[in-house]
């Protein structure tokens, strides 16, 4: 069942188009990540779901609403990219006053347990460290017990162990049956929280589809070995896509590593240290996106 | 309700517990009453000068506490992004705003009562209680075209901007309108310009509560107040649609 879509939406501001004709749709019970560099347009997606700008054209529906409905947002958690929070206001107070904007909010108590706010729930927010801020702002996103939550950008500028954190809260949630949708630039993050991933480049759609799928999408290998060739060299031979310096040796990118080992031995017999890997979803992305 | 009013609360004790905010809105209408109204006059003046005073610092409090928690507060929280993340969360419509106006009018009436204490307790005046609910009642109707003027500067100010706009609107106001000095120790040509200026009227008002004026422009005062607060408050929500609309 879909919760959320946008149909054939564009955007532009001035000159750029932050949208292209984009389509999403996010189904009851998914956590789909939003997959994309800086300015690719995911924020304008996430923003345009929200209501807070209004596409050119195409339509954006969440929950069968238009999202600048009261009854659409009442449904929806949200946590956006935010450089200014009240900071004298203590966690507690912040998620109280959060709370009565819905109809059927969560109990405190159990707000604090769900997004990991122990200990820090009498602090104030501005005495508490990046990552948790983050979890008090996941704290206010699901605090009204909402059905979708969007994450814009969750865990930018978070360390790893916090990131993790996060990550731990919002499966948590998915687990009780909540949809997600989260925007990131980080692909650690989509392949490790969404089951589905949408790649998005130029405000279009790029790739659709599992983690897996979309890094199988790509036949590349990347074939690491230590040699004496000259990396220019390496990159005539027949079937190299890429070579880049890799610590002491070169990468080589590659659908055919049988191929391009078989011209290289004959040229550098001392050639070592032979590592094929298949892309991760890294790889994939810079791929497709190149 | 419910909303509106944890909104009101929360809004009054963030701003409560921000010393750089706090400080100086309810400490330098105090200090500067004491010293102009209260030290610096001498002999048979003492007691005009308290009364007259006691009006301006009143309505430089309120102004005061309008232009930096508003117009401050707003420009910052819309400039990096905390009024999106309420916008897009089902926040009822007005409380935003009424928090604001709420919010300035206590802290208005705070710097008030203190200006009053003051007043009484150490210029030796005499206050009757009608005269102090009608102060309060000015003083806080005020706050809404104050407010408006500062929602204006939040809707055009960048979170940098702000603060500098807020001198550059705060101390014009007060002096030209009569808030710091007695209107009749300002130069003529300065006179003629605090018509067109909000805070003149107010204290205008103030005057005629005090008893320092024979209260038969009090009405004309109320009427040009209206007048400028639908004004602002029009152009406040102009500004504001402008800036959301993208």
């Amino acid at each position: 069942m879909v919760i959320a879509e946008l149909r054939d939406t564009t955007k532009r501001f001035g000159a750029i188009t932050a949208l292209d004709n984009f389509n999403l749709t996010i189904q009851r019970g998914q956590i789909l990540a939003l997959l994309g560099r800086n300015g690719a347009g995911k924020t304008t997606a996430v923003r345009c779901l929200l209501g807070l700008v209004t596409p050119d054209s195409g339509v954006a529906r969440v929950f069968g609403r238009d999202p600048r409905e009261q009854r659409a947002r009442t449904h929806m958690g949200i946590m956006l990219q935010v450089g200014r929070v009240p900071e004298s206001l203590r966690v507690r107070e912040h998620i109280n006053l959060f709370s009565s904007y819905y109809p059927k909010p969560m109990a405190l108590s159990e707000v604090i347990e769900a997004a990991g706010l122990h200990g820090i729930e009498n602090r104030q927010f501005g005495a508490l460290s990046g990552g948790q801020q983050q979890r008090v702002l996941f704290g206010l996103a699901i605090c009204g017990n909402p059905d979708l939550l969007i994450l814009d950008e969750p865990t930018a500028g978070l360390d790893v162990e916090s990131r993790r954190a996060l990550w731990q809260h919002v499966r948590a949630y998915a687990t009780r049956g909540g949809s997600v949708l989260l925007t990131t630039h980080y692909l650690e993050e989509a392949d490790a929280l969404a089951d589905r991933v949408v790649l998005i480049h130029n405000g279009r759609t790029h790739a659709d589809g599992s983690a897996q799928e979309i890094k199988s999408r790509t036949g590349q290998r990347s074939l690491r070995c230590v040699t004496a060739l000259p990396p220019a060299a390496v990159a005539a031979l027949q079937e190299v896509d890429q070579v880049e310096p890799f610590g002491a040796g070169l990468q080589i990118l590659t659908k055919n590593p049988d191929r391009v080992l078989a011209q290289l031995f004959p040229l550098d017999p001392a050639l070592h240290g032979i590592e094929i890997n298949t892309p991760g979803l890294e790889q994939a992305f810079l791929e497709m996106t190149a | 309700m419910r909303p509106y009013i944890l909104e009101i609360r929360y809004e009054f004790l963030s701003l409560l517990r921000m010393p750089r905010f706090a400080v100086p809105t309810l400490l330098l209408p105090p200090m500067f009453y004491v010293f102009f109204g209260l030290i610096m006059p001498v002999g048979r003046f003492t007691s005009a000068a308290a009364k007259t005073l006691l009006a301006g610092y009143c309505v430089f409090g309120v102004l005061c506490a309008a232009l930096w928690g508003i117009g401050a507060i707003t420009a910052a929280e819309r400039g990096l992004g905390w009024l999106e993340v309420k916008r897009a969360s089902p926040m009822p419509q007005f409380s935003y705003i009424t928090a604001k106006l709420a919010t300035a009018i206590l802290f208005g009436f705070i710097i008030q009562c203190t200006l009053m204490a003051l007043a009484v307790f150490a210029g030796g005046l005499h206050l009757e209680p009608a005269q102090i609910l009608q102060l309060t009642l000015l003083t806080s109707a005020a706050a809404i075209p104050f407010g408006a003027l500062g929602f204006l500067v939040g809707a055009v100010a960048s979170p940098q901007s702000a603060p500098g706009m807020i001198n550059l609107l705060a101390f014009p106001l007060a002096i030209i309108s009569g808030l710091w000095l007695p209107a009749e120790a300002l130069p003529a040509g300065v006179r003629q310009i605090a018509p067109v200026l909000p805070p003149y009227h107010v204290v205008e008002v103030a005057l005629a509560i005090l008893g320092r004026r024979s209260g038969e422009e009090t009405g004309m005062h109320l009427a040009v107040l209206a007048g400028m607060t639908v004004l602002l408050l029009g152009a406040a929500a102009v500004a504001w649609r402008r800036h959301s609309a993208r």
